[in-house]
């Protein structure tokens, strides 16, 4: 609260006394984005002499990053431009923080590489207020080792759930150390498993939540397969990460961003291999991607065409080269993925990083975000629903339940 | 006399005006939001009166998080405030017999309190990890099954406990050694000629009585540290796995600053500010009343 | 006789220091026994031994002839009064009284509360702890405080609780370690024959540790003189007083210090002076016109009923004299003639013996 009150003193004292070429950008996560970022902006101020780019000091996470992007707002303090979690840009939308990109679109977004797809990631009711700079969707990934060990082939790796459950139970009955399959419970997680099975959280206009379909019963009973037919341990996403390149992890269901930290936390002890996730359904399959997307904050004119210029810079074919040859997240850009001249050479070196890009292109969504002021709560109601699946609960009524108190907190009745 | 009162004014007028700034503001303004469903980044706000507090203590979430908090104080404070007596009278005793010993025991017990929490945080997580850490290796060479410390939903808010009863006992052995140092030591001749020569009729008679004061300030100082629980809970589990670790602070957190829900982080920060008031005006009442013996 | 309390050949050493040597010392039954001694002389190492709070190097401590060296204080039976009073100030006056009892004679269960509504036996051993605590209440006046923790009362009322947990389970022995050191002069005087009066009443032996030699000579029966760790004589007032069996308990006993002439110039007041340094009390000393001695008169001071006079003989000795009476007092810097009646001259030979003088 403290915060509110500093920055109502320094609203007074901002205004926009910056020169007309400069443009302050935020972003999140140094851990992973600071090397990117710094080369972003050189090679952005190479090609445009006439703006100078300034970083914000990061945000540690995502979240963080939105609550300074809140509060900056109301101060008047706020970056001209910001990278901000795929599930994010909502909230700031919703409080009137973002401008819409329509005006800037090229009048063929496809010939720029933009893909409907990929549009939709940064897309609410008809108005573009963000564009997709780094996907990442839900991957399989394998140890090889242990899968050879239970008696299975990479070559003939399962590509239905059914088949990834029965591997999975031989290398859980390996040995008393070796677990077959996890998977967070988690929103994110589940839009994914969703999607594979065709279904959606929400009604195109947000006004109902439909999960608790045949679809939505699937992917929440599959949490429970994993559990009962193929021992998944209730283990936290913490002791996940550090038990799959540890080699007592058989198949792991994260975020494809992971792939870096994973091959280099296995080293030389298995070679970690990236399976797409499998597509249960005949249509409307999608995975919600996650990751980060670009936003415009400045309602001075003179920069929102410098802002722009830096936008179309990151999300177009050079931009997009950077950030997928530094982060290892996939491109949300289709010119990059056509045209080999970009990135041919990378993936011919990271064939994991390949197959991770290719289902961005074939199944990129947008990742569901709630709507209204409980919109981020019902996330972890959630989450929570999925742990009571996965230690026993009826998957029927229990999904039902949290659809009605979702409709309920969310006010869609 | 204008001249001296203008003086006094000059002196305590800018510690004053940074006191009602930075402290009395802030907290009014905390006890308005906390009437409020201010959002934050939002532009206005509606007064919703108690709203914030009946969810708070009429909701599932609320209610859970009040329960862990009020659970996991019920194990730390007598749990580290016992260990941390027993610790201090054992290394109390040791210190004529065997004081080089005893200092480095000391230096050990207290490390957990100079230590980083978040640090120490990520070592706990290796050590509880169910199939690589040290604690399930051990059960499992005792042909005992290994637990899910920090992901199974009936076993987190205990283990969280074990670590803070881990990382407070050091600092509660350091108050009773200081309190056992004071005991003049003409009382338990006293009560050696009384008949209280030895163990328990001599800590009962002397030591237990005796730690008084010190022991309702250990306790009070635990109980504040308890309540406030955070650091564990967010750098370990996230109130996870489904809220089952989920305590006040933290959902204070959680709805403030992921949720940017600031109305009803508000409220529980009032709720949450008058609670520990209670307990600091507790403890004040009771130190004038009872353990001064006078 | 068999002594109530007795140490038998104790020396106590805390690692390289030596505290006590070699000290006997018995306690007759019913007798009042004072330890007198510089502080830090060893007094109260030996009132710890006597009591068992700690156990001698060598030697014995003996109770009605039995060895009781190895046992705790608890078992000992033995009443101690602190110095510092060393009441629990967590609890009432009462308790303060009650609690030797209490933990003598009540199981852990029966000193809980409410262990009397269960058990006749607990219940007979609480009224008869309550008689004994109300009976002692009542001899030291202590009725109206039992309500009263500690911390409330005046230093003199501390005393006499504390006086009254030392008396209330009829200890064999009974011992005081400087009980009147922290009261003002009037109270002090009251206390000596409050001291003298508790012993006749209740005819236990007491052992009273002490710095302050009116208190002993005043109130013991006998008085041992302790030194540098060592009895160096155990003797009725009245003959440490007169016959100080060494010439340091001569220099100690006495409110002013005995003078003492060297053997040789000692021999101008007595013959025996030629083998024996010779001692004499300032108050024996007369001015007299042809006195045996020369001494001139360095500083006088005037203290009421006594003037005192610092002189130094002819041979350089420091002497010290007290004359009662006002008239015709010599100035500092007159000189004077002085003498002392033989009978009143303590001789010791070389090793500090007293040796007879014939008068």
């Amino acid at each position: 609260m403290k915060h509110l009150i500093l920055s109502a003193g320094l609203a007074l004292s901002a205004s926009a006394a910056l020169a007309e070429t400069e443009l302050r950008v935020h972003y999140a996560i140094p851990t992973i984005w600071a090397e990117t970022q710094d080369k972003l902006t050189a090679a952005f101020m190479a090609a445009h002499p006439e703006v100078t780019l300034t970083l914000d000091g990061p945000a540690e996470g995502y979240e963080d990053g939105a609550q300074r992007l809140l509060r900056e707002h109301v101060a008047g303090t706020a970056p001209d431009v910001a990278y901000v979690g795929l599930n994010l840009w909502r909230v700031l939308e919703d409080r009137g923080v973002l401008q819409p990109l329509d005006p800037f679109l090229p009048a063929d977004p496809q010939a720029a590489g933009y893909t409907p797809a990929l549009l939709s990631l940064g897309r609410f009711e008809d108005t573009q207020w963000g564009l997709g700079t780094s996907a990442s969707t839900l991957v399989m990934y394998v140890n090889p080792a242990l899968v050879e060990q239970a008696g299975g082939s990479m070559e003939d790796f399962p590509t239905s759930f059914d088949g990834v459950i029965e591997l999975a139970a031989k290398i859980d009955a390996l040995s008393d150390t070796t677990e077959g399959v996890w998977i967070a419970r988690h929103d994110w997680r589940f839009q994914s498993l969703l999607g594979s099975h065709g279904g959606r959280p929400m009604t195109e206009d947000e006004s109902d939540i439909t999960f608790d379909d045949a679809a939505g019963l699937a992917a929440a009973g599959l949490y429970q397969r994993f559990a009962t037919e193929a021992g998944m341990s209730s283990m936290s996403e913490n002791d996940a990460r550090q038990a799959f390149p540890a080699g007592t992890l058989g198949i792991m269901f994260e975020s494809s961003s992971l792939l870096t930290r994973f091959t280099e936390g296995a080293g030389d002890s298995f070679d970690v291999t990236v399976k797409p996730l499998p597509v249960a359904a005949e249509e409307n399959v999608y995975f919600p991607t996650g990751g980060n997307a670009i936003v415009m904050l400045t309602e001075d004119p003179a920069k929102q065409q410098a802002a722009w210029d830096y936008i179309a810079f990151v999300t177009g074919p050079e931009g997009q080269k950077i950030i997928v040859e530094n982060t290892g997240y996939a491109p949300a850009n289709k010119l990059v993925l056509d045209d080999s001249a970009y990135l041919g050479s990378y993936y011919a070196e990271n064939a994991n990083a390949r197959t991770a890009h290719a289902q961005v292109a074939d199944h990129a969504g947008p990742w569901y975000a709630f709507p209204g002021a409980e919109g981020v709560a019902v996330t972890d109601l959630i989450a929570a629903a999925l742990v009571e699946v996965t230690e026993g609960a009826e998957v029927e009524p229990t999904i039902t339940d949290l659809a009605e108190t979702l409709r309920l907190q969310l006010g869609m009745k | 006399m204008i001249r001296a009162a203008l003086t006094d004014l000059l002196l305590v007028g800018p510690a004053a005006l940074a006191v009602v700034l930075f402290i009395f503001l802030p907290v009014g303004v905390v006890f308005g939001l906390a009437f409020t469903d201010y959002q934050v980044g939002a532009a206005q706000a509606e007064w919703v009166g108690g709203a914030n507090f009946a969810q708070l203590f009429g909701s599932r979430l609320g209610r859970n998080a009040l329960l862990n908090t009020l659970t996991y104080a019920a194990i730390v404070i007598p749990g580290s405030v016992g260990l941390g007596l027993l610790v201090a009278l054992g290394l109390h005793g040791m210190a004529t017999r065997l004081p080089r010993l005893s200092a480095l025991l000391r230096a050990v017990y207290f490390l957990p309190v100079a230590a980083t929490l978040v640090a120490m945080a990520v070592s706990w997580q290796m050590l509880l990890h169910p199939s690589l850490g040290l604690a399930n290796t051990w059960l499992q060479a005792l042909n005992l099954p290994g637990q899910q410390w920090l992901s199974d939903r009936g076993l987190v808010l205990y283990t969280l406990a074990g670590i803070g009863i881990w990382q407070s006992t050091g600092y509660n052995m350091v108050l009773f050694l200081a309190g056992l140092a004071a005991i003049p030591s003409t009382l338990y001749d006293a009560a050696a000629v009384d008949g209280a020569d030895r163990g328990w009729t001599r800590f009962w008679s002397v030591t237990w009585p005796m730690l008084g004061p010190t022991t309702l300030f250990v306790m009070i100082v635990t109980a504040a540290s308890a309540f406030r629980v955070f650091e564990t809970v967010a750098t370990m589990t996230a109130g996870g796995p489904a809220f089952a670790s989920d305590t006040i602070v933290y959902a204070l957190y959680r709805e403030g600053f992921v949720y940017f829900k600031a109305g009803y982080a508000a409220a529980i920060t009032v709720v949450f500010f008058l609670a520990l008031l209670a307990l600091t005006a507790l403890q004040m009442l009771l130190v004038e009343r009872r353990v001064h013996y006078r | 006789m068999t002594a109530a309390l007795a140490l038998d050949g104790v020396t106590k050493r805390f690692g390289d220091t030596t505290a006590i040597t070699d000290v006997s010392l018995a306690l007759g039954q019913g007798e009042f026994v004072a330890l007198l001694g510089a502080s830090g002389c060893g007094k109260s190492t030996t009132l710890r031994i006597l009591a068992g709070l700690d156990r001698p190097s060598e030697g014995q401590v003996l109770m009605q002839g039995r060895c009781v060296t190895r046992d705790s204080a608890a078992a000992r039976n033995i009443a101690l009064m602190f110095q510092s009073y060393a009441l629990y100030p967590h609890l009432s006056v009462y308790q303060n009284i009650a609690m030797p009892l209490r933990l003598r004679h009540l199981s852990v269960a029966g000193r809980l509360p409410g262990a009397a509504r269960f058990s006749g036996a607990v219940r007979r051993t609480r009224e008869d702890i309550d008689a004994q605590v109300r009976r002692v209440a009542a001899m030291l006046r202590l009725e109206p405080l039992l309500a009263r923790k500690p911390g409330q009362l005046s230093g003199g009322q501390q005393q006499r609780v504390a006086l009254a947990r030392a008396l209330v389970r009829k200890p064999a022995a009974f011992l005081l370690d400087e009980p009147l050191s922290n009261l003002d002069t009037q109270l002090r005087a009251d206390t000596r024959d409050e001291l003298r009066a508790l012993h006749r009443d209740t005819g236990h032996a007491f052992l009273i540790v002490t710095h302050d030699q009116s208190d002993a000579l005043s109130m013991a029966d006998r008085v041992a003189v302790m030194i540098a760790g060592r009895i160096e004589q155990i003797a009725t007032p009245q003959q440490l007083f007169h016959t100080p069996a060494t010439r340091a308990v001569a220099e100690f006993i006495g409110h002013h210090r005995m003078n003492i002439l060297p053997q040789g110039p000692a021999a101008a007041l007595h013959p025996a002076g030629k083998g024996l340094d010779l001692g004499v009390r300032p108050e024996d000393l007369r001015l007299q016109a042809d006195g045996p001695l020369q001494a001139v008169v360095r500083s006088r001071a005037f203290h009421g009923e006594e003037t005192i006079l610092s002189l130094q003989d002819d041979r350089g000795t420091a002497l010290r004299m007290v004359l009662r009476g006002g008239s015709a007092l010599p100035l500092p810097g007159d000189s004077v003639r002085l003498t002392a009646p033989p009978e009143a001259l303590h001789g010791f030979d070389a090793c500090g013996l007293r040796q007879q003088v014939l008068s």
